[in-house]
């Protein structure tokens, strides 16, 4: 039925930890999913539920949140923001009826270059099997 | 003024469904599109006609690798049941739009809307009967007062003269008792009003400009804006662009009320206190836009003291500065 | 909020403006109808039209955030609960310093709404005995029949922060606040939204009433600028906006949604917003949703540090 729908992910990776993962996953030559779109920021925490709302605004159909593990933070703190975030966020979407599965939130470090790949792969199947996103499509 | 047997407002608004006109009545909130005569009501919507002919939001240009013109709305609607005071309004706004620069999105409006206005009873907020009547046909293409199970009908313009061409065998000249019975009527009505303002109140206010009473008043004022939003003549509005490359520039209805309104480029603001921008608003309606255009930009539709959600009351403001 | 507890207020203002307070934030009665406006009185001979009544519906704390910096002695506010939770969030922000307010707080029985009140067209309403009296007619209404809805979810009726108190307090509410909603699949749920903000006119007077929302530049409003004279035109320019005035549903859910988002665990549950909504939209909901979230997921509920300044908590399988 949507075999030829090719999901736009935007990923909003952190400098420290999962942009250098992805990095990692790229100079292995790790085969992932191409529609994934990374936007670096300086760490998760930065990263503001108007941001997200606006991918999904701008026609995104899904939007990933990857940060340092717990604890791990360059700037120790940020990504507890970042979870204390996302997770109210899926909760308001889901409560107006939007498709939280649509936001993740991913803690992958600078080592974890496969892991990265897999979850990008992964996500992207999600995606596909939910279909575009025409709800806060300007 | 001719009389029609019967409700004239559900006859006129099935003929226009029938031709295939959209038509509109008054619901709780806006006037909004009915597709039976059953659903005309009398209730006064918080939201004003202006939206029919100034919406609050319009496309003005899409822009690409070059300017594209967008069709302008000349969609053939029709708004039944409107109040006196926002039909009235229309003539206000027509002298904003149409004299002097003639804005072609308005105009192209202007002319497919056809405003079938009736007569109406006070609530306890109105004040119409400080500038007009509630039985005033002005800014109307057609006025129509029901009373006791007769419509009187009025074709105020050319456009309502064209509409009533096809009910020339139901209407008939009024009989003396009759025409007898729309004056009583409307002198009772006049009598029902629970508030009035002094309209020429230009003088006092050109004195009371610097006075204290600006920064009390303003003190419960919320700064939100919901007065001008609703307020039948408004008319400000704000220019934006949407898109980078390839987009659309529309125009939205703006408040100057806004604490950045006035904010100039080189970030100087000349309104940067609240009392500021309230003095603003009394003075532009009652004074600054008597001296420019003539008119009092306000009918006394009463909106701006119903939906308040501070209380501060138009009618409080100026008996205050014509003390 | 009887005419006993309006005396006793009014003989404390009077008091207190002789003493060392310079200037007191009350309510009034408006002359032309039975409704209650916020005002700053300076002079204790002012303190006789003081009123304080179940039609006291507004949000002193906001009117004192404006006023506290203009008066170099003490500012006075009469604060409801609901007002003073506004205060102490403020204060705990850093935006009003203690020292320099002094509170009267009131017990509050709950306020009217005024939309409900009109339907009995009053001309004066009096008080006595949780019961108001609508003249001309003398007509008898109990309060429950005209309280605003958001009353019946407070749980702080009484002042949490305060000099002196005065005034009985309602029932506390402390059952469950699940909406019908939360029951409806999914597309239902963003068809009754949609419906919903159908309606919103974007006239951003819901940001302008509360009282937790100070911000000079909005991250939902275009225009909203922090421009000095040294900004350049690039800056300008490129100046970051996820929101533009295109009034249809789904950007003013976007926009509802940021701002209900920026009081997360900071909403004094005051219902101003509800009630300067002119198109009378029920923002309660998604606000009281959130709170009930902060207080399942994270246990947090009123402290005296932000919420987001916590960093103990944080929760797991989510």
């Amino acid at each position: 039925m949507m075999e030829d729908f090719e999901p736009k992910i935007l990923v909003f990776a952190c400098n420290w930890c999962s942009y250098a993962g992805a990095d990692l996953a790229g100079t292995s030559r790790l085969q992932y999913a191409p529609n994934v779109r990374i936007v670096r920021v300086m760490c998760s925490g930065m990263v503001n539920p108007a941001m997200i709302l606006y991918a999904f605004r701008k026609g995104f159909d899904g939007v990933v949140v990857a940060g340092c593990h717990p604890g791990d933070c360059h700037y120790n703190v940020g990504n507890y923001y970042a979870k204390k975030r996302i997770v109210l966020l899926k909760e308001m979407l889901d409560f107006i009826g939007f498709e939280s599965d649509r936001l993740k939130l991913l803690w992958a470090s600078a080592a974890e270059g496969k892991k990265f790949a897999e979850e990008m792969t992964n996500f992207t199947e999600r995606i596909r099997k939910l279909g575009p996103q025409t709800k806060f499509r300007g | 003024m001719l009389v029609y047997e019967g409700d004239f407002l559900k006859t006129v608004a099935s003929k226009l469904m029938k031709e295939g006109c959209r038509v509109y009545a008054p619901s709780e909130i806006a006037y909004t599109e009915i597709n039976h005569d059953s659903q005309i009501s009398d209730v006064k919507p918080k939201k004003s006609v202006k939206e029919f002919l100034f919406p609050q939001n319009e496309v003005l240009i899409g822009y690409g690798d070059w300017i594209e013109k967008v069709p302008l709305n000349r969609e053939r609607r029709a708004v039944v049941g409107v109040k006196p005071c926002d039909a009235r309004a229309i003539k206000l706004l027509d002298r904003i739009f149409l004299e002097g620069f003639e804005d072609p999105y308005y105009r192209a409006r202007r002319e497919n809307t056809i405003i079938i206005s009736s007569s109406c009873e006070p609530d306890a907020y109105c004040f119409c009967e400080s500038f007009s009547s509630p039985f005033s046909e002005e800014g109307a293409d057609i006025f129509v007062s029901r009373i006791d199970g007769i419509s009187f009908v009025k074709a105020v313009s050319e456009k309502g003269k064209e509409v009533l061409k096809g009910f020339e065998s139901d209407l008939r000249n009024p009989t003396d008792q009759e025409i007898e019975k729309f004056r009583n009527e409307e002198e009772r009505v006049r009598g029902l009003f629970r508030r009035s303002v002094e309209a020429e109140i230009q003088e006092k206010m050109k004195e009371k400009f610097d006075s204290e009473i600006w920064k009390e008043i303003a003190i419960g004022c919320v700064g939100c804006g919901t007065c001008t939003f609703l307020c039948p003549t408004c008319f400000c509005f704000d220019m934006l662009d949407e898109g980078e490359k390839k987009g659309i520039r529309y125009r939205a209805w703006d408040s100057c009320q806004f604490p950045l309104y006035t904010l100039e480029s080189s970030s100087h603001n000349p309104r940067r206190e609240k009392w500021q921008r309230l003095r603003n608003r009394f003075y532009d309606k009652f004074l600054y836009m008597v001296e420019s255009k003539g008119n009092v930009f306000c009918v006394g539709c009463g909106r701006c003291i119903s939906e308040c959600p501070a209380g501060v009351d138009i009618v409080e403001v100026l008996q205050e500065v014509s003390r | 909020m009887d005419t006993e507890t309006e005396k006793i207020v009014r003989n404390r203002v009077a008091e207190l403006l002789n003493e060392d307070v310079e200037a007191f934030v009350v309510f009034v009665r408006k002359e032309t109808e039975p409704r209650e406006r916020i005002t700053v009185i300076k002079g204790p001979e002012e303190a006789e039209k003081v009123a304080l009544s179940p039609l006291s519906v507004n949000n002193t704390a906001r009117v004192l955030l404006e006023v506290v910096n203009n008066f170099d002695g003490k500012v006075g506010v009469v604060a409801k609960g609901c007002d003073s939770k506004a205060i102490k969030g403020l204060i705990s922000e850093g935006k009003i310093e203690r020292e320099k307010i002094h509170i009267i707080g009131i017990s509050c029985p709950g306020i009217v709404d005024y939309r409900k009140l009109i339907a009995f067209s009053p001309e004066d309403v009096i008080f006595e005995d949780g019961k108001l009296i609508i003249k001309p007619g003398d007509k008898e209404i109990p309060l429950e029949e005209v309280i605003h809805d958001n009353c019946r979810y407070c749980r702080s009726p009484s002042p949490v922060i305060y000099d002196e108190i005065y005034g009985k307090a309602r029932e506390p509410f402390d059952g469950t606040d699940d909406d019908e909603i939360e029951k409806l699949p999914a597309d239902e749920r963003w068809k009754y939204w949609i419906d919903v903000f159908e309606k919103c006119i974007r006239c951003y007077a819901c940001r302008s009433a509360c009282p937790m929302c100070y911000c000079t530049e909005c991250l939902v409003d275009p225009v909203n600028l922090a421009i000095s004279p040294m900004s350049t035109a690039e800056e300008k320019a490129a100046y970051p906006r996820f929101l533009g005035k295109t009034v249809t549903p789904a950007d003013n859910l976007f926009y509802h949604l940021i701002r209900v988002f920026h009081h997360a665990g900071r909403c004094a549950d005051c219902g101003e917003c509800e009630r300067a909504c002119p198109m009378d939209i029920p923002l309660r909901k998604l606000e009281r949703k959130l709170q009930k979230e902060i207080k399942e997921i994270f246990g947090y509920e009123d402290e005296d540090i932000p919420f987001l300044a916590k960093l103990d908590i944080i929760p797991e399988g989510r």
